[in-house]
C-alpha cells in the first residue's frame, strides 16, 4: 500500500471561513482547526466544544489490582486527604475530585509502592476495556509509552498469564514505561524498542489483540495542553496522517485471523481517524469494523462523511468521545477485525 | 540518552547469586533465572531482568520482572526476590522503620538510628528497610559506623527520581 503525502494534503486541505477565523481569534486556535469543528458540529456545537476545551479534566487513579484491592487503596488515599469518586464503568478506578497540598497524587507512598497509576483523564481506560473484553491471551501494544494502557492491560491479563508486548520508538518514553512496570511489579510484560511500522518484519509471531494507540496531534487533549491549539499546521497534520496509515496498515499484518486491532487516537480530527481507517479499508478486503462489545458510556458515532469526503458506512461503528458531551478528553476508537 | 543492553555474562550473574547466598544463606538458583539480560538507560541504575521469550529480531529492553539493579557501584536484589526469600526462610538482615523515617527515605535520604523500631539479625552487608505501617519492603541500606547512619542504597522512590 503506497500513500502519497501530496494526495493526503490535497484531500484534507481546509480553507477557513469568516466564522472560523473569528472564533479562532477568540479562542486562540489556527483557523483551519476551528473550521473543521464547525463542519462537523455546526457553529453552536463548535462553540460548545471550544468552551469544553477551556475546562480542566479530572485526573484518575487506577488501582493496580495485582497488589491491592481498590477499596483499600481508596481508604488509604482518603486518609491522606484525597477526595475520590468511583468511575461507574471502570470499577478499579477513581476520579480525583480534590487533593491535599501535600503529597501530590503522583508522590504518595502508595504510588511509589506501585498501588496505582495516575491517568490524566479517564478516556484512556476505554480502549483497554473494549479490546480485552472476555479475552485471555497475549496482546501487542505497538506504541505503548508512557504506559497507561500497557500497565492496565498487564494487570487485567495477570491472572490469566497473558503477556503484554509493549513497544515504542522513543527511548526516553520507554524508560518511563519500564519504570512503571517495575514500580507496579507487573511481570507479564516484554518491552521492545522499534518503529511500529517495522514490527511486522521483526516479530516472529502474530497476535489476537493489538492496540494501535498511534502518535497523533493530541487534538483531544487541548484542555491540558493549550499549545496544541496552534501546534499542528495542515501540512504537519498530513505528515501525521501518512504515518498513522503506515502504522495501522503494517500492524494489521501482525493480526491473527479473527484477531482484533484497536486503532486509537487522542484526537477528534477526522483526518487522523475515519480518514485513516477508510484508507485502510479501501486497500484491504480482509477487515471489518466491529461494534464496541461494551457500552461504557453513550458513545458518539464515527463519521461517515466529512466535508467532501465520503467514508465507508461501517465507520459509524467507531467510537467518538467528545469533550463537550462526555466531559472527557477527545478520543476516537475503531475496532477492526481480520476476517478469516 | 545512553543505552546499553545485552546478555549478562556468567561472572556477573554469579555476583548476584553470591550476594543472595551471603545475605540470606539460600540456594540462589531458586530465585535467579538462568538467563539474565541487562539494560542501562543512562548510567545509573542498570536493570537486570530475567529473559524467557524468543520473540524475533527485536531489541528487547525489559522482560518479566527485575532481578537486581546495579546502582551506586553495587548490586541490589529486587524487592520481589527478597520478599520470596523472606516468605520461604523468614526475615533476615532487616530494619523496621517508623513512618517519618520511611517518608524521608523514599525521597532518597538516609535513615537515622532513632527512626528504627526494630532490627532483625543477622545484619549483613545490605540491610532491608521495612515500612512499619504495612510491613512492605521499601528499599535497602548499609550501616555506616563512622557517620552512625543507615545509608540509602536503593529505595522505591528511585524509579520515579531516576527513570521518570
Amino acid at each position: 500500500m503506497r500513500i502519497e503525502l501530496a494526495e493526503i494534503y490535497r484531500e484534507i486541505y481546509v480553507a477557513a471561513s469568516r466564522d472560523a477565523i473569528e472564533l479562532s481569534l477568540e479562542y486562540g486556535y489556527l483557523p483551519y482547526v476551528v473550521q473543521r469543528y464547525i463542519d462537523i458540529l455546526g457553529y453552536e456545537g463548535a462553540i460548545k466544544l471550544l468552551e469544553a476545551f477551556e475546562k480542566p479534566v479530572k485526573p484518575v487513579v487506577r488501582t493496580n489490582t495485582v497488589l491491592i484491592d481498590s477499596l483499600r487503596l481508596k481508604h488509604r488515599l482518603e486518609k491522606l486527604g484525597f477526595k475520590l469518586e468511583n468511575i461507574p464503568w471502570s470499577s478499579e478506578s477513581f476520579w480525583v475530585i480534590s487533593q491535599p497540598k501535600s503529597p501530590t497524587i503522583g508522590s504518595t507512598h502508595e504510588y511509589l509502592k506501585g498501588y496505582y497509576y495516575v491517568h490524566r483523564d479517564a478516556t484512556s481506560l476505554i480502549p483497554v476495556h473494549l479490546l480485552l473484553h472476555e479475552y485471555n491471551g497475549d496482546v501487542l501494544d505497538a506504541c505503548a509509552a508512557p504506559g497507561g494502557k500497557a500497565t492496565f492491560m498487564a494487570q487485567l491479563l495477570h491472572e490469566v498469564n497473558g503477556v503484554v508486548f509493549a513497544n515504542d520508538l522513543v527511548l526516553y518514553r520507554l524508560k518511563v514505561l519500564i519504570s512503571h512496570f517495575m514500580r507496579m511489579k507487573l511481570s507479564n510484560v516484554v518491552v521492545t524498542w522499534c518503529d511500529a511500522r517495522k514490527l511486522r518484519d521483526k516479530l516472529s509471531r502474530k497476535f489476537q489483540r493489538i492496540l494501535a494507540d498511534v502518535p497523533c496531534s493530541g487534538e483531544g487533549r487541548i484542555s491540558i495542553d493549550p499549545g496544541r491549539k496552534i501546534r499542528t499546521s495542515i501540512f504537519d497534520l498530513a505528515v501525521m496522517v501518512k504515518r498513522e496509515i503506515e502504522i495501522l496498515n503494517s500492524l494489521i499484518d501482525l493480526l491473527d485471523d479473527k484477531g482484533i486491532i484497536a486503532y486509537v487516537t487522542c484526537s477528534i480530527a477526522p483526518e487522523e481517524n475515519e480518514y485513516v481507517v477508510n484508507k485502510i479499508l479501501s486497500h484491504r478486503n480482509n477487515l471489518e469494523v466491529v461494534e464496541p462489545p461494551l457500552k461504557l458510556l453513550s458513545y458518539g458515532k464515527g463519521l461517515t462523511e466529512y466535508r467532501s469526503l465520503r467514508f465507508n458506512p461501517e465507520l459509524e461503528k467507531c467510537i467518538r468521545i467528545w469533550p463537550h458531551i462526555h466531559g472527557l478528553f477527545g478520543y476516537t476508537i475503531c475496532l477492526l477485525r481480520k476476517k478469516h | 540518552m545512553k543505552l546499553k543492553t545485552g546478555a549478562l555474562r556468567k561472572p556477573t550473574r554469579e555476583k548476584i547469586s553470591s550476594l543472595l547466598r551471603r545475605l540470606y544463606n539460600v540456594d540462589s538458583s531458586k530465585y535467579v533465572p538462568s538467563t539474565l539480560r541487562y539494560v542501562c538507560l543512562n548510567e545509573d541504575p542498570c536493570i537486570i531482568y530475567g529473559s524467557k521469550l524468543d520473540i524475533g529480531d527485536l531489541t528487547v529492553l525489559y522482560e518479566d520482572s527485575w532481578i537486581a539493579l546495579y546502582t551506586k557501584k553495587r548490586f541490589v536484589p529486587s524487592i520481589s526476590i527478597v520478599q520470596s526469600i523472606y516468605s520461604d526462610h523468614g526475615i533476615k538482615s532487616a530494619i523496621i522503620v517508623k513512618e517519618q523515617g520511611v517518608k524521608a527515605f523514599l525521597y532518597g535520604n538516609d535513615i537515622l538510628p532513632d527512626s528504627v523500631i526494630d532490627t532483625i539479625p543477622p545484619i549483613g552487608e545490605l540491610i532491608t528497610v521495612i515500612d512499619s505501617t504495612d510491613g512492605e519492603i521499601v528499599g535497602f541500606v548499609t550501616w555506616n559506623p563512622r557517620r552512625r547512619i543507615y545509608e540509602n542504597i536503593f529505595d522505591i522512590g528511585l524509579f520515579l527520581r531516576k527513570l521518570g
